[in-house]
């Protein structure tokens, strides 16, 4: 798992609950990396599930939640720092359907070994989307949350129904999106 | 060392912009680094594909070279062979209407003879042409060595030419003077070819006017003369057209050219290539409608004029000396048609003629007739001719009897070849086809050290 994951994490933990509490769930766990992240590292996946899980429990929320906001914290980070991804992707759609051969493209750029989820979109019609998301992780919740944010971002909202098709491990969701119709 | 202290906020917040200041850093120069290998990469794939279709280029032309060599080589050897083939029964024509000019005939069967011969004699140059042409492109046409009289040479060229110029109504004239009056030590009959050439093609190429050729002969270092010549005419001249393409084998200066004047297209070809080989040159010159200037050079040694043979030189007296006695002569050949050819020239005079068709024969009849003189084809089945003059050169020795002249008479000889025959103990070689007078010329010559010895 990318470091920056780990990093952005503890930001929003920060963010929302304070430094102290953030301290503290680091000092309750047993961390392989101490708990001392940088960016451009990675990362044990156990020690995220450990960071959410120990958080869900500090703030007496659910797992899939903060995953959920996680997403959405990610998603303007992502706007932030690489804006250049979405200067010529005029909708969300768009923006969704681009991420399996563009976004994943550029970041093998960066991390040749990343282990990458999958993201296959089809679009069956001008307001309706399905996309199959297939990952070694359980991270559903997060791309739940990446893709309200992405929609929001586009100023388009919709209704997002999450198919899971995961029995267990690996994870196997289809988000079928319908847009609200203008 | 002081001891450290808590961290301030402030410090906090600088050490954690430092860390991410680094880690955007590490990014764009991992970014950079990761499109620099991708171009690294793009250009090697490049390369190898360019080196790839070179490779493949250079294959493809070294195949395409090795197929049009074997096509010209193909193409060299089948001239080589098909001349061969047709000069063999040439020889025989020749020979036959040259025997028949000889009999008693009516003015106008020798009006139609003197058409045959003419066509044949011209059917026999463009032959050897194309012979010629099959050695220079398999790099076998080599020089033969000889003394021979430079004035002799030109004489004989001023005698030949001269007539035919002035049955066109041009002049030729000759300018050489005392530098030409030198023995020389060469290949004769490939300079005359050159000449020859030169000469030819004046006359051929000039309606009206006048043919110079001029002769000086220099002294350079190391004993070796060098033979300038200049060709000067008055007629057709050369277009550039002509110019590209004069000492290309088969190309003549114009298409046209070909159905006005015939010749095979070969001559100059062959004449660059043998002044070549005598370490000189050949230049053309000359604008269309001007006149042609036709100049090379030749570079050969210098000879001490030979003290024997050298009156048998004129036909003249080498016929004297055919009829001086009954000599034996021994004609060693396995084609009929060329045994009779040799015996038709012969027959004018008082001799014996004995013919053999193979080595074996040969031999037997040498010890049974003891025969003055020898004339020996090479290549015969049972034993050739090189095995044949060794098995007499033995027996002559272990019964100690005079050597009997042995002269190789043979289509198609190299000079390496006839290097071969003089080991062999032949004393001299004529190519086929042989004309009269050359061939009593030769039998003369050896039969006048016979005499010299008896």
């Amino acid at each position: 798992m990318k470091g920056v994951i780990f990093v952005e994490l503890l930001r929003m933990a920060e963010a929302n609950a304070g430094e102290e509490l953030v301290d503290e769930v680091l000092d309750s766990l047993t961390l392989e990396s101490g708990g001392a992240y940088s960016a451009i590292g990675s990362y044990s996946c156990g020690e995220l599930f450990s960071l959410v899980g120990a958080f869900s429990e500090r703030l007496d929320a659910p797992a899939e939640d903060l995953q959920k906001m996680f997403g959405h914290w990610m998603f303007s980070y992502f706007v932030e720092n690489y804006g250049e991804f979405f200067t010529d992707k005029k909708s969300a759609f768009d923006m969704l359907a681009s991420i399996e051969n563009e976004v994943h493209v550029e970041v093998r750029k960066l991390y040749p070994d990343a282990e990458l989820p999958s993201f296959e979109t089809l679009q069956t019609s001008e307001t309706e989307m399905s996309m199959t998301y297939k990952s070694a992780r359980p991270l559903q919740s997060f791309c739940h949350g990446l893709i309200e944010a992405c929609l929001s971002h586009y100023g388009t909202p919709g209704v997002i129904s999450v198919d899971d098709r995961s029995d267990g491990h690996p994870a196997h969701v289809v988000f079928l999106i319908g847009l609200e119709k203008a | 060392m002081a001891q450290a202290g808590p961290v301030t906020r402030n410090r906090y917040e600088r050490e954690r912009a430092a860390r991410q200041s680094a880690e955007r850093l590490l990014e764009a120069k991992s970014r950079e680094l990761f499109d620099a290998n991708q171009r690294l990469m793009q250009q090697a794939q490049a390369l190898e594909l360019a080196v790839t279709e070179r490779t493949r280029e250079a294959e493809e032309a070294a195949q395409a070279r090795a197929q049009a060599e074997a096509a010209n080589d193909a193409k060299s050897s089948f001239l080589a062979s098909m001349s061969h083939e047709i000069r063999t029964p040439l020889h025989g024509v020749l020979g036959m209407m040259s025997a028949l000019d000889s009999t008693a005939l009516t003015n106008e069967q020798r009006d139609l003879l003197e058409v045959m011969k003419e066509a044949g004699y011209v059917l026999r140059t463009v032959v050897n042409d194309i012979l010629d042409l099959s050695k220079i492109e398999a790099g076998q046409l080599e020089l033969s060595n000889a003394a021979f009289y430079l004035p002799n040479v030109l004489k004989s060229l001023k005698q030949h030419f001269g007539l035919s110029a002035s049955a066109k109504g041009l002049t030729l004239l000759f300018d050489t003077d005392a530098s030409c009056e030198r023995w020389l030590f060469g290949d004769e009959f490939r300079l005359r070819q050159v000449f020859g050439n030169l000469l030819s093609n004046a006359v051929k190429f000039t309606a009206h006017g006048t043919i110079l050729l001029k002769a000086r002969v220099r002294q350079e270092a190391g004993g070796v003369y060098c033979l300038d010549v200049l060709v000067e005419d008055t007629g057709l001249g050369l277009s550039t057209f002509a110019r590209d393409g004069l000492f290309k084998p088969f190309a003549q200066a114009d298409p046209k050219i070909a159905h006005r004047f015939g010749g095979s297209g070969l001559g100059l070809t062959i004449t660059r290539r043998i002044c070549h080989l005598m370490g000189g040159a050949i230049t053309l010159d000359g604008e269309e409608g001007k006149g042609t200037v036709a100049e090379f050079q030749v570079r050969l040694k210098s000879a001490e004029p030979p003290e024997a043979r050298t009156h048998c030189a004129d036909l003249a007296s080498a016929e004297a000396l055919l009829e001086a006695r009954n000599w034996t002569i021994l004609v060693v050949d396995d084609s009929a048609v060329n045994r009779k050819v040799v015996t038709q020239y012969l027959k004018r005079y008082k001799l014996t003629v004995l013919e053999a068709e193979d080595g074996v024969n040969a031999v037997d009849l040498w010890r049974r007739a003891k025969p003055d003189f020898i004339l020996m084809d090479i290549n015969m089945p049972v034993m050739g001719g090189i095995a044949a003059a060794l098995r007499i050169r033995e027996e002559a020795i272990e019964r100690a009897e005079p050597r009997v002249p042995i002269v190789a008479l043979t289509a198609n000889a190299m000079s390496h070849q006839v290097n071969d025959y003089l080991d062999a103990g032949l004393d001299a070689h004529i190519a086929k086809p042989v004309g009269r007078a050359e061939l009593v010329r030769v039998i003369g010559s050896f039969l006048s050290q016979r005499v010299s010895r008896c």
